[in-house]
């Protein structure tokens, strides 16, 4: 979690062994947090199926044991981290997205999304990737926080949405998202945010059609 | 894979040489179809990684020996389900969407046929639009390139229209993605059962940064140009 830097992930130090007078409960935290912090790397390093505990607390520089205080099994861990993460990007995205009009508000989100997944691509994989790859209930619980992303980008209030906007909706989200991992797989991490116009348009163009949304793209842009 | 008792009688009939190879050469194209139709089930179902060369050998009613004639390994046959599932897939769309059409019919047509094979064998649908991601590079690539002719396809409908030029770059792109995650997450919660219906929301996906959405499903509505 490179991107912000304040998140509690950021920096992360291990704690030197012996008597060092925290209390229980913040060591405990503190290993959580590095664990939450190791399975992200440790997934998109090795993939997420392909992931053993041995390589997350490795990643996480705990012990076994300490995992299982924590965690049950990897999904666990995994979509422990994943909610940290949605979180994240959707505050961010409100916090950004605190415009009175829809197409500069759209352009700041969607920019801020950019900015996160350039600063830290590998919270970009863990993401849009590797939730994916885990398929079950994690891929499930990835499907239903796009559909909240996609709430945000939405011109009127939610639930105004029919059958088809829905439709619309998620195959851009969907396709955003794919989109950016392509790039990334692609090794083009650094431009990233140069997709912004693009995305901009696009998101705009699938409520109001190309000419409106060419007029409201440039207008916002400049 | 032959009975002694129908070699010998082949010596009684006299045929000769030319239609036992011939003989020989259906046979193994029986067995490549039984193989390949094993694979396509089995990544269905158990996905790449729970597909073994035992249990397709076995679901095709054929020794593994008999496999290592056909193919070099495991990857190799997964391909190949691939690739024969995409060239049905193509053949089909070419049969039934007429060249002459409307691009925008066309796209339509398109679509239509794409879901009416999905309904048909949602088994490959599923090695084709969610396993092969997940079956290694080889076969990661023929998605991708499956994908990147899909996008080319998309395309000429910019070649089209006087206003394209101003389209976003990534448009295509976006869109085929955001159709392949529609048919991925149907596939995935609801099945390939009434695929079909999902018809006018994908057109509108597809043709509504061209059109607009109003003429996308004027294309699509009862009584429309359909």
């Amino acid at each position: 979690m490179a991107a912000g830097g304040e998140e509690p992930t950021a920096g992360v130090v291990r704690l030197p062994p012996g008597r060092h007078g925290l209390s229980r409960d913040a060591v405990s935290e503190s290993q959580r947090q590095r664990l939450l912090n190791g399975v992200v790397d440790a997934v998109v390093e090795h993939g997420y199926n392909a992931t053993t505990i041995a390589q997350l607390i490795e990643a996480a520089a705990v012990s076994r044991r300490t995992f299982y205080e924590h965690f049950a099994d990897k999904e666990e861990c995994f979509l422990a981290a994943y909610e940290m993460v949605v979180a994240h990007v959707r505050d961010s995205l409100r916090e950004a997205g605190d415009l009175p009009a829809w197409p500069d508000r759209v352009r700041a989100e969607l920019a801020t999304l950019l900015r996160i997944f350039a600063a830290d691509p590998t919270i970009a994989r863990f993401l849009l990737l590797e939730s994916l790859a885990a398929g079950g209930e994690v891929a499930a619980r990835h499907r239903a926080s796009l559909r909240c992303i996609a709430e945000l980008l939405r011109p009127a209030p939610p639930g105004t949405a029919d059958e088809l906007a829905e439709a619309r909706e998620q195959a851009l989200v969907g396709g955003v998202s794919t989109l950016i991992v392509r790039r990334l797989k692609a090794g083009e991490a650094s431009s990233l945010e140069d997709l912004l116009p693009d995305l901009h348009e696009l998101v705009l163009t699938s409520y109001l059609g190309r000419r409106e949304a060419q007029r409201l793209a440039r207008a916002s842009a400049a | 894979m032959q009975y002694l008792s129908e070699r010998l009688h082949a010596t009684n009939t006299g045929k000769p040489r030319g239609e036992k190879e011939a003989n020989r050469e259906t046979v193994a194209g029986q067995q490549r179809h039984r193989l390949l139709a094993a694979t396509e089930q089995l990544i269905a179902e158990r996905g790449c990684a729970g597909t073994s060369i035992e249990r397709i050998a076995k679901q095709a009613r054929v020794s593994s020996i008999t496999f290592y004639d056909h193919f070099a390994g495991k990857e190799e046959a997964f391909v190949a389900a691939f690739d024969e599932a995409a060239t049905a897939t193509l053949g089909r769309l070419a049969e039934e969407v007429p060249a002459d059409l409307p691009w925008p019919e066309q796209v339509r047509e398109g679509l239509r046929s794409l879901l009416a094979t999905i309904a048909d064998s949602p088994e490959r649908a599923t090695m084709c639009l969610i396993e092969s991601q997940k079956g290694g590079p080889a076969l990661l690539a023929r998605y991708e390139a499956q994908f990147d002719s899909a996008v080319a396809l998309l395309s000429e409908g910019r070649l089209r229209d006087e206003a394209a030029p101003g389209l976003p770059e990534s448009l295509e792109e976006t869109t085929v993605a955001g159709i392949a995650w529609l048919l991925r997450e149907q596939l995935e919660t609801v099945g390939a059962e009434g695929i079909e219906e999902m018809l006018p929301r994908l057109v509108d996906v597809a043709l509504t940064p061209y059109l607009g959405s109003a003429e996308a499903l004027h294309l699509v509505a009862p009584g429309g140009k359909a």
